[in-house]
């Protein structure tokens, strides 16, 4: 309270401003005014201790200052000082409470309101209520009295939500005309301020990256390519990959790319890309023989029907994502590629259908690589056409829409089992150990990912391995094997362990440290994928770092039981995840729980 | 750390010289991270980094860490000067390539 006096105090100046506004308002300062602004009369009763111990009695003393008034305070307002005794007593309050803060009688001042907080109880306490609106009516909350709510009006300093009448303000040592709508008015400024702030927020500081600038003069000039310059394909590449980057690549830019003795094309983020810009492609690149599309979701019906007229060259083509090409544009498209085609790779599509998928084999028969991942449609039935194409190394068959079958799988690769030489049969829940004999007579396979089956048992991998008739495999990604274990690993170091350059064992949970040790026979091994391969410790990381002489790359991103005393080879790097340092001929070793701490 | 205000060599390859103060060349992410002592590179020994892009793309790319650094506190918006106009858009490509690599 008596911090409140004094700021009020110190905000003498304005206060003189509010005489002379309400003065002209024709409201009259009172005594009471006066007061407040008059230091030389808080001073006299400054002079006059003795009133004090009077002045508590009657009216709320230093009630805000100690937390047992809180409970005294308004007790004794209710015995409804009458206001010309408050009057009388406001200024020797003030003092009253400035002592009680700073004076050692405090225990003088307790004794006096006992009494008062006490008959408190009996006053009738006003309901904490809300400001009514002005000019209402409302009870105070020191006297009870009924008063108008004006824009001065102020809350109760110990009572919350309980407001004051003018007369009892002085009693209680608010300034009643202290700054009062202003402050309300300021918040809402500041709200609007912050409000603002957040918009500021996003903008950015100091100058456009020079990237941005010159992708911007490579579309203003995109008309007139010579300006340009000749850098090369192979920059002109590494320029799509810098633009791609940013998602720039957009209508504009795109037309870069485009020439006519263009033979590839890859183009890494096409999201900006709309259907004009992939008719316009094939029109520009009659020559193209391989096309590829990352994100390209734009990609139309009416855009593939356009290059199935228009792509006379096309022999692979592999989109990433293009949700909205309806059969009406695959069967064209398929129908005029025919036997020219030999790449057909697609990822995410809701709409090829069974029909799609025989249309291909019927015109497409030299097909070599095909992929069918994320197809919403795709299910068994897919699999019995599909045993036409003898000419198939490729073969992605991933996450389809309804799990495949494992006897549509077995008949499939009786087949063409014997020319593939990459498989990819992951996301297939149904799949069990069933298909494992079938897989093992692909002779020629050196890619084989199955990812997340996981009906796969350590058994029937081992098993697996020690028939399989292939050479050796490259690459072998079984993640999230979660019941694999020591049986599978041994078997597939002792298959492959001369050949393996890729090897993905995320999730192999219970294998044991001493099987994953043994990795330090794979001579070749250049990734490893040991994420969440529970029992992995410092001493298995250092087998594979001393014996894998050609290892680049160790992911071991959920293995806790590895510290910060992860070997380090000399010239050779471990990467971890907040080392962001790169130097080349160095082993990354990324996803070390402690270094991220 | 070095003292801010020494000066770097950035040369070219084809055989231009850059002296440029520390500050500028720092606006660089690439050339920051060579010149950082405590990554111990011979660069940041030496003080000298060798670039594999032709003098006039280096220098385009020294004027521009100039102005960068110059605006970097200052709101995007309130650049008036718009640096596309330096630069002749007959290296804009390999202006590209050399500004991504260094990570302007």
């Amino acid at each position: 309270m008596s911090r409140a006096r004094r700021s009020a105090g110190s905000v003498r100046g304005p206060s003189s401003a509010l005489t002379s506004f309400l003065a002209n308002l024709g409201v009259e300062p009172s005594a009471q005014l006066t007061t407040w602004g008059n230091t030389s009369a808080i001073n006299a009763t400054d002079h006059a201790p003795a009133d004090g111990p009077e002045v508590m009695d009657g009216i709320d003393p230093a009630g805000s200052v100690t937390a047992r008034n809180v409970v005294a305070g308004p007790s004794r307002v209710g015995e409804g000082t009458p206001s010309d005794h408050e009057d009388d007593v406001a200024p020797p309050r003030k003092r009253l409470r400035g002592a009680s803060v700073d004076s050692e009688d405090l225990d003088a001042d307790f004794e006096p309101k006992s009494g008062p907080a006490a008959a408190s109880s009996s006053k009738p306490a006003v309901a904490p209520t809300d400001l009514a609106n002005i000019g209402e009516f409302m009870n105070c909350g020191e006297c009870g009295k009924r008063f108008t709510v004006t824009a001065y009006t102020k809350e109760h300093p110990n009572q919350p939500m309980t407001w004051l009448c003018v007369d009892c303000c002085y009693a209680v040592g608010v300034d009643p005309f202290a700054k009062p709508k202003k402050a309300a008015a300021k918040k809402k400024a500041g709200g609007k301020e912050d409000r603002g702030k957040v918009v500021h927020y996003e903008t950015r500081k100091g100058a456009t990256p020079l990237g941005d600038i010159c992708i911007g003069i490579i579309g203003r000039f995109i008309e007139d390519v010579e300006q340009l310059g000749d850098i090369g394909s192979i920059n002109l590449d590494k320029v799509c990959r810098i633009i791609s980057k940013s998602r720039r690549l957009a209508p504009e830019t795109a037309a870069l790319f485009y020439s006519a003795d263009r033979q590839e094309l890859s183009m890494y983020d096409c999201t900006n890309l709309v259907q004009d810009s992939y008719i316009s492609m094939a029109k520009l690149c009659p020559n193209m023989e391989y096309l590829y599309l990352n994100l390209c979701g734009q990609l139309t019906t009416d855009s593939l029907i356009s290059w199935s007229k228009t792509f006379k060259r096309l022999r692979r083509i592999e989109l990433f994502a293009p949700f909205l090409v309806r059969k009406e544009g695959w069967l064209p498209f398929i129908k005029s590629m025919g036997k020219r085609l030999e790449g057909f790779l697609i990822t995410q599509s809701p709409r090829i259908d069974l029909e799609v998928v025989e249309k291909l084999v019927a015109c497409c028969p030299n097909l070599t690589e095909l992929r069918l991942c994320e197809i919403g449609h795709m299910n068994s039935d897919f699999l019995r056409p599909l045993g036409k194409l003898r000419h198939l190394t490729l073969l992605d068959l991933s996450a389809p829409g309804t799990t495949l079958s494992d006897q549509s799988v077995i008949e499939l690769l009786e087949d063409i089992g014997n020319n593939l030489h990459t498989l990819n049969l992951s996301d297939n829940p149904g799949l069990t150990n069933e298909i494992v004999p079938a897989i093992a007579t692909c002779s020629n396979l050196r890619r084989l990912y199955l990812k997340h089956l996981v009906e796969l048992t350590d058994d029937g991998v081992a098993q697996f391995f020690r028939t399989s008739l292939s050479p050796g495999f490259e690459t072998i990604d079984l993640e999230k094997g979660h019941e694999l274990g020591d049986g599978a690993l041994r078997a597939l170091i002792a298959h492959s362990g001369h050949s393996i350059e890729q090897l993905n064992l995320l999730g192999w949970r219970k294998c044991p440290a001493d099987a994953l040790a043994e990795l330090r026979s794979c001579k070749h091994l250049r990734e490893l994928n040991l994420g969440w391969c529970r029992n992995v410790t410092d001493f298995t990381l250092k087998d594979i770092l001393e014996g894998c002489n050609e290892i680049e790359q160790i992911r071991v991103w959920g293995c806790n039981l590895l510290s910060d005393a992860v070997p380090r080879k000399k010239g050779v790097k471990v990467r971890d995840v907040v080392d962001s340092g790169e130097r080349a001929n160095l082993v990354k070793v990324i996803g070390i729980e402690t270094h991220a701490i | 750390m070095a003292n801010d205000d020494d000066y770097v060599l950035l040369e070219s390859n084809d055989g231009f010289k850059f002296v440029v103060s520390r500050k500028v060349a720092c606006g660089s992410g690439m050339l920051k991270s060579m010149l950082d002592d405590e990554a111990a590179f011979s660069e940041s020994r030496s003080k000298v980094c060798h670039l594999d892009y032709r003098g006039i793309i280096l220098l385009k790319v020294i004027e521009y860490l100039s102005y960068k650094v110059q605006y970097a506190d200052f709101n995007s918006e309130d650049i008036i000067e718009d640096f596309a106009d330096r630069i002749d858009p007959y290296i804009a490509l390999e202006l590209l390539t050399a500004a991504d690599f260094l990570d302007t």
